[in-house]
């Protein structure tokens, strides 16, 4: 188990209310408890950074990582 | 020839110098949407000495532009962007050949538009279109430089062009499956600073410059994102990996055949699109209700009968509506197609439902021409 902390952007800032710290063992772990907490997540096509590098495949997470949530913005 | 007085303080530039100007005077450079990103882009590049810029917008003036879109002035309201932005950047720069394409972009004309220029920019204000183009980017094979934002906050990369190692990535790589329609308020809907798009606009056209002449490190296969509340910028590495759907097109003819609207999830399958003129006439016919799904401190009011039911509430309180013809208006158009693609689902084909093209917006524009 790592302790994280959770910076997010956009939309997602207000749906989390603030930067957050959550412990977790891996990515994926760390997104179903998010889902769980915040019903509003479920179903958004956000993208997950870790340390700031875009993910595509579930990985393990080290304490003091910062995994950054991001949806799309659409303004111009 | 160049004109060396004009553009003196950046050829003096350690690093840059008459190569690198003479390398934007036969650049050709597309930006897409000439709104809060595409002002300050098409200024600054014009005013740099590039050689050839397209503007590709259909869209005219509005009040509500005004804050933001730093080209306009009030006299330019209800005139095509295009036109406007013509005038003034004509008269910045005359050495800058400008072509108006006053038309939307798509799926017909892209790849005939997007051919004339050696790079395109994304300030388009909304997710079909950009889709549209990362698409059309990738099988033309030409560098897009992407820019898009939310509130108080700016997103920009650097897309099809490749890294040292080779390796180019697409808007489809960070964002691989556009939103539903309802997941991103955009501008219209959720507001914006208006001096966020003159500084994501303007490093939209740094990375022009950078790319065009070569100097510094451009964002290719970078996403950077700024915050202008607290000044946080960050830069992520983006996956230069095979995109797993493959619910995309990799040829012009698969390209030519997609459908974008739909590809966002917007169906439009039982639904009218209402124009401002038709509206007017519309509204006020027997067996007929306005709906405004708009919040109910959204302003300006409508100036007819209307009810008013909240996007959010339309569902719970689609019983309430015993006329046959509804249409359903919001500020911008875009949650009032929300709204009829849920009405359309629950009333069925026994309705006709309508919804209002661009929304309360474009009503005031119209009628102030």
């Amino acid at each position: 188990m790592a302790i994280v902390k959770i910076i997010s952007f956009g939309r997602l800032k207000e749906i989390l209310d603030s930067d957050l710290e959550l412990e977790a063992e891996n990515s994926d772990d760390l997104l179903n408890q998010l889902n769980e907490k915040f019903h509003q997540l479920k179903d958004l096509k956000l993208r997950i950074a870790v340390n700031q590098k875009i993910i595509s495949e579930n990985i393990e997470l080290k304490n003091n990582d910062v995994v950054a949530l991001m949806p799309p913005y659409s303004g111009g | 020839m160049l004109n060396l007085e004009r553009y003196d303080r950046q050829i003096k530039l350690q690093g840059f110098g008459i190569e690198a100007q003479e390398k934007l005077a036969s650049a050709k450079v597309l930006v897409i949407g000439a709104g809060g990103l595409g002002c300050p882009v098409l200024q600054y590049l014009t005013a740099a000495g590039v050689g050839n810029i397209g503007i590709v917008d259909d869209d005219r003036v509005s009040p509500s532009n005004l804050h933001r879109q730093i080209l306009y002035t009030t006299n330019d309201i209800a005139k095509l962007k295009t036109e406007a932005a013509f005038e003034r950047l004509n008269a910045m720069n005359p050495e800058v050949k400008i072509d108006m394409i006053s038309e939307r972009i798509t799926i017909k004309n892209a790849v005939q538009i997007l051919s004339d220029y050696n790079m395109i920019i994304d300030c388009t204000d909304n997710f079909p279109t950009r889709y549209l183009l990362d698409d059309a980017c990738r099988i033309l094979k030409k560098p897009l430089i992407f820019g898009a934002i939310y509130q108080y906050e700016g997103q920009v990369a650097v897309f099809n062009v490749p890294d040292k190692e080779g390796s180019a990535t697409h808007y489809r790589n960070l964002f691989p499956q556009p939103p539903k329609p309802d997941e991103v308020p955009d501008c219209n809907d959720a507001g914006v600073l208006g001096v966020l798009p003159g500084i994501i606009g303007t490093i939209l056209a740094t990375e022009a410059i950078k790319l065009i002449t070569g100097i510094g490190e451009p964002l290719i296969n970078r996403l950077m994102t700024i915050n202008v509340l607290d000044y946080q910028t960050a830069i992520f590495e983006i996956p230069a990996e095979n995109l797993k759907d493959q619910n995309f097109p990799s040829t012009i003819t698969e390209f030519e055949k997609m459908n974008y609207e739909l590809h966002c999830g917007i169906d439009l399958k039982g639904i009218t699109n209402m124009s401002a003129l038709e509206f007017n006439k519309i509204a006020e016919l027997p067996d007929t209700i306005v709906i405004d799904v708009r919040e109910p401190d959204e302003s300006p009011k409508l100036e007819i009968p209307y009810l008013s039911i909240p996007l959010s509430q339309l569902k719970e309180n689609s019983k309430q509506i015993k006329q046959k013809n509804v249409i359903l208006v919001c500020q911008s158009g875009k949650r009032s197609l929300a709204g009829a693609q849920v009405l359309n689902e629950i009333l069925g084909s026994d309705y006709n439902i309508s919804h209002l093209e661009g929304g309360i917006n474009q009503l005031n524009t119209e009628i102030n021409e």
